[in-house]
């Protein structure tokens, strides 16, 4: 179905902000300023400021149940054995619940769901499409997107209960190093049995999928950088806390880093030097593969955006704020092909705000997926 | 004395251009044009505003402390018996504890620190100011006693996994009738022997003191009000997650009620209904409504968050600033003390150089009785 969405403030992300409308045609976005078209369905936007749909680097909506305090409904960490490239978030997901809702109430219209950080390799993640018109499988848009990893606290906490392999960073650290090792001579064995653990490792060896680690500290950063050089893998850092203590380093190997989630206690003594100045930090040193999440439910999705304002009130540029919120967790997926700015091709992945993105007080007036309406805050009030 | 001119100041639910001056850590006057003598200070604040310190009803700091490790600096909940009203949280506050350092920084200039919420009977809460190496200096004089109380889940799941009594919500309201019942003979019994914890609940039966309920679920407001109505005590529901849910029994109860923290997702706070649009509901229905951040649970710094994400209800601002301000100080009875600027209140307030619901202005300094004791700068220098 063709329609045009006119009399909006487009802001592309991508490029600079203009008012103007667009013709959307399959679900995509097919013209910018389209000319009139009689008989064309027309939406119009009152003026209002359209965003491309916000892009969810790192969660665990769907894994980790809402709106219960059971177990039963926690299926985030395998914690059994420390190293289990094996498991997909996909595998653990309840396709109903409340936080996909709570997501797309707020903009967020794609999220990678990832495993929990409670051990060294914890499994693979899965990025979704969160339109609820689409049956589940429909919304996969990746189906590996990433393996999971995680250092310091997480992992020394409940290996030291659970299976009592791990006391310290050092037996995390040695425990990646020998699982990569088995997979490189996994690899050169002839006659094998098809290992699926060892087949995950082996694409984050040659490439195929990148390691999204879990890291605090500056140390334990760097001891991810030496083992990802011993063995040639790429990385992305997830949460980075002390990222600004050592932004040369990042920008020198020009890691891709996700920030946040920046509104928590600081309860766990790896995240005492957490501060919300580290996106201006790292912007500063050159940091320009920066993204923002809010491991929901650690803090709530709704904080993605107002992560970005309070990121821009500690210094980081509108223009980066932005573009670490939609078009650069699209790129470090791989999607931004598909989704995170407003461009000509790319799926109609929108929403409508009475104000700026950035600015906290905004409200959601739309959201569209694909090209149709998936909320109406009007009709289906605010969740938040 | 002080003048501080030029400013934008936020008097009588609305901003106004007006110098005030500061004396003896009180304010002592406001006028459109002040003129200072030979011997007073002035500070220029021209394209500033200038708003009442913030007030956060509910916390632990200083007792559940941060940088801590696993809140190391754990003294919030005394669990070796599920009624203890004779314990104090002032007697366990760590004044030089982050998160009251991020108080002030970020423009909360009163708390009121509690017990937690694992005791029927959690012991007694205290107000202070967020600046000071003593707690004793830094002490709220003319607030209401407090008794820290709570219902539901909490108590319950602390004490059920110990297999000790009360493991049900039965019990957890027969523990609250038995010491209510142990205070009414205390009082009514001429030869007693003076205890501490019998006086702490005689305070709450003569109304010098104030219960303050951590409460979720609706069926625990109706039991809430069931013992009140039976012992005659003043009380506010503190979280109150589920009230607005029944607006019409919300009504009924004429109590304040301090709703959060708000700011939270996944396992929700013992209730699934949790949302921002409870401040609407119960604004609307007439009660007296103020926000907790619960902190550390939502960390201090992130007050003006919370203020951002009420106004996307949009209500009038002047609501939304009492829900921070005025209000918490009613509910605390410190009103005429603190909460607003006006004549002969302490000199509590927030210097922005812009419009506080404006995202990208900063807290320039924050005053506690008149004395420049942070502000963002200040976190950014530490």
């Amino acid at each position: 179905m063709k329609w045009i969405l006119k009399n909006a403030i487009l802001h592309p992300v991508t490029a600079e902000a203009f008012r103007g409308s667009l013709l959307i045609d399959k679900g995509k976005i097919a013209q910018i300023n389209p000319p009139e078209r009689k008989g064309t369905q027309t939406f119009d936007a009152n003026g209002h400021h359209l965003f491309p749909g916000i892009v969810e680097e790192h969660c665990h909506i769907g894994t980790h149940g809402e709106k219960t305090n059971q177990t039963a409904d926690q299926d985030t960490n395998e914690w059994s054995e420390p190293i289990t490239p094996e498991m997909q978030a996909l595998d653990g997901i309840k396709i109903f619940d409340f936080g996909f809702r709570m997501a797309l109430a707020n903009g967020i219209t794609t999220l990678n769901i990832f495993p929990g950080s409670g051990s060294p390799i914890t499994g693979v993640g899965v990025a979704l499409k969160n339109d609820p018109s689409l049956r589940f499988e429909e919304r996969i848009l990746i189906k590996e997107s990433g393996l999971k990893m995680a250092f310091g606290e997480n992992p020394k906490s409940v290996h030291s209960k659970t299976s009592k392999t791990i006391q310290t960073r050092m037996a995390t650290a040695a425990l990646i190093r020998k699982a990569f090792q088995d997979a490189l001579n996994y690899e050169k064995k002839k006659d094998k049995e098809y290992n699926r653990r060892m087949e995950i490792l082996l694409k984050v060896l040659k490439g195929e999928l990148t390691a999204h680690v879990h890291v605090h500290r500056a140390d334990d950063i760097q001891t991810i950088i030496r083992i990802a050089d011993e063995f040639g893998f790429k990385i992305h850092l997830e949460h980075a806390t002390e990222a600004h203590l050592i932004p040369k380093i990042i920008v020198e190997r020009q890691i891709p880093v996700a920030v946040g989630p920046m509104f928590t206690a600081k309860y766990k003594i790896e995240v005492n030097n957490r501060s919300l100045q580290t996106p201006a930090i790292l912007e500063r040193a050159g940091v320009k593969d920066l993204s923002l999440i809010t491991d929901h439910p650690v803090i709530p999705i709704w904080n993605l955006p107002i992560e970005a304002s309070m990121a821009v009130h500690y210094g980081l540029s509108e223009d980066l704020a932005l573009r670490a919120i939609t078009i650069n967790p699209a790129k470090n997926l791989g999607l931004d092909h598909r989704i995170g700015s407003l461009e000509v091709g790319k799926d109609a992945d929108m929403i409508l705000l009475d104000r700026e993105l950035l600015d906290p007080t905004h409200r959601v007036l739309y959201v569209w997926t694909n090209g149709n309406l998936s909320y109406d805050t009007e009709k289906e009030g605010m969740v938040l | 004395m002080l003048i501080v001119k030029g400013a934008q100041i936020w008097k009588d639910r609305g901003l106004k251009r007006l110098d005030f001056s500061v004396e003896g850590g009180k304010l002592s006057g406001f006028s459109p044009s002040l003129l200072p003598g030979p011997h007073d200070e002035v500070l220029n604040l021209s394209g500033h505003y200038v708003y009442p310190g913030l007030i956060d009803p509910h916390t632990h700091v200083g007792l559940l402390e941060e940088e801590t490790g696993n809140f190391a600096g754990d003294d919030v909940n005394e669990t070796t018996s599920p009624a203890t009203p004779g314990v104090r949280a002032i007697d366990g506050i760590n004044p030089m504890d982050a998160g009251i350092r991020n108080a002030r920084n970020y423009g909360v200039t009163t708390v009121c620190v509690m017990p937690g919420s694992a005791n029927v009977i959690g012991g007694e809460g205290v107000v202070i100011k967020t600046a000071g190496k003593s707690v004793d200096g830094m002490v709220v004089s003319s607030a209401r006693k407090i008794v820290k109380m709570a219902f539901g889940r909490n108590i319950t799941w602390t004490w059920s996994k110990k297999e000790k009594y009360p493991s049900t919500r039965l019990a957890v309201g027969a523990v609250l009738r038995e010491k209510l019942n142990a205070a009414k003979n205390y009082m009514a019994n001429p030869e007693r022997v003076c205890t501490y914890e019998m006086e702490v609940l005689a305070n709450l039966l003569k109304k010098e003191a104030i219960a303050r309920i951590h409460v979720a679920n609706l069926e625990d407001i109706e039991t809430i009000a069931r013992i009140a109505r039976e012992f005659d005590f003043d009380y506010v529901l503190d979280h109150a997650t589920a009230l607005h849910t029944n607006v019409e029994f919300a009504k009924t109860l004429k109590v304040p009620v301090i709703l959060g923290p708000l700011n939270v997702a996944g396992k929700s706070f013992q209730s699934y209904d949790v949302t921002f649009a409870s401040v609407k509901i119960l604004l609307e229905a007439g009660l007296l409504v103020s926000v907790m951040s619960d902190a550390p649970v939502i960390p201090l710094n992130l007050v003006r968050l919370q203020l951002f994400l009420v106004d996307r209800y949009r209500l009038d601002r002047s609501d939304i600033l009492d829900l921070f301000t005025e209000n918490p100080a009613k509910t605390l009875g410190i009103e005429k003390q603190t909460g607003s600027l006006g004549i002969g209140k302490d000199a509590d307030f927030i210097v922005l150089d812009g419009d506080i619901f404006d995202y990208r202005s900063r807290i320039r300094s924050t005053y506690i009785n008149g004395n420049a004791v942070g502000g963002e700068d200040y976190e950014m220098d530490s």
